[in-house]
């Protein structure tokens, strides 16, 4: 049997998969606004983000909002591929 | 107080768990990104019965209104319920970026060239048509907002891939022509009682439909 991705298998960075692909890949969304949707701290969030940025898995996008700098976050074609494999394996599981 | 399960080294997860928190997280975003559709369609078939409802009033006498009156009260209740609309779209679209953030904001302006067109061509219609015969302006004016709203539904429904948008669309389309059909006294019946039918049957049937969605729903 095909082992989960250990990358996606850690319940903050599933958790952010998750948010991301239902975002879509043609969509990015704040830092910020990412946190608040998984009530996660900006450290931790950090962590795991640069982790699956490692990977491929997501992307960030550093730009400057007015006056303010702002960082997006947006799921990668890499990173649906690899959480769609994610959850069949996860399926076959259950 | 913010919930951090992940500050600790990650425990094993059970599959049964992981399923858990990809559906929960999935729903958490869902409601974070999307505006809450199912209020949208409460407050305008709110909007529909008060401002319908009024006409219908001031023009049968069964309310002590004038028609004038109830036309101008009806004006601020739409307003109300376009800026209650915009506010919620605007706030859901907050700190996206990417194109269906374009496509929500290219179609809330098109609400708004559509409303705005329909304006003028309310004012040019009643300048048109011999003064004093305002059920019948406002029956034409009526035919032409409800062609609008139902086209914009039906666009909606073609940009967000969303089939139960384009039932509402062509809903509205044969409500505009059973409005047509009835005539400039018996169209506000209809539009007081179809309307708010119409955005309560959608606001009862979207929450129905997102429980119905195919297993095991993932994201």
């Amino acid at each position: 049997m095909a082992e989960l991705d250990p990358l996606i298998h850690a319940d903050a960075r599933l958790r952010v998969m998750s948010a991301l692909n239902t975002l879509g890949p043609k969509d990015s969304v704040a830092f910020p606004k990412l946190r608040t949707i998984l009530s996660m701290t900006a450290g931790n969030l950090s962590t795991h983000l640069r982790k699956l940025e490692e990977a491929g898995y997501i992307r960030q996008e550093k730009l400057i909002e007015g006056r303010s700098p702002a960082t997006y976050v947006g799921i990668t074609a890499l990173g649906i591929s690899a959480f769609e494999t994610y959850k069949k394996h996860l399926l076959n599981l259950l | 107080m913010e919930s951090n399960p992940a500050s600790t080294p990650a425990a094993p997860l059970d599959p049964r768990a992981a399923l858990k928190a990809i559906n929960r997280t999935a729903a958490t975003t869902r409601a974070s990104i999307e505006p809450n559709v199912v209020a949208i369609y409460f407050v305008w078939a709110a909007a529909y019965l008060l401002g319908y409802g009024l006409l219908h009033g001031a023009a049968h006498g069964w309310l002590p209104l004038a028609y004038g009156t109830a036309l101008v009260i009806g004006g601020i209740i739409l307003l109300a319920a376009i800026a209650y609309t915009a506010v919620v779209g605007i706030r859901s679209g907050s700190e996206i970026r990417g194109d269906s953030k374009f496509a929500s904001m290219a179609y809330g302006l098109s609400w708004m060239g559509g409303f705005a067109t329909v304006a003028f061509f309310s004012i040019a219609l009643a300048n048109l048509l011999p003064a004093g015969d305002r059920i019948t302006t406002g029956w034409l004016i009526n035919a032409v907002a409800i062609l609008v709203v139902s086209l914009m539904y039906m666009v909606g429904a073609a940009v967000f891939q969303d089939r139960a948008m384009f039932t509402l669309g062509i809903c509205f389309t044969v409500l505009n022509v059973a409005g047509l059909m009835a005539g400039a006294t018996a169209f506000i019946a209809i539009f007081a009682i179809g309307g708010p039918a119409l955005f309560i049957a959608a606001g009862i049937l979207t929450p129905v439909r997102g429980r119905r969605a195919p297993a095991p729903a993932m994201a």
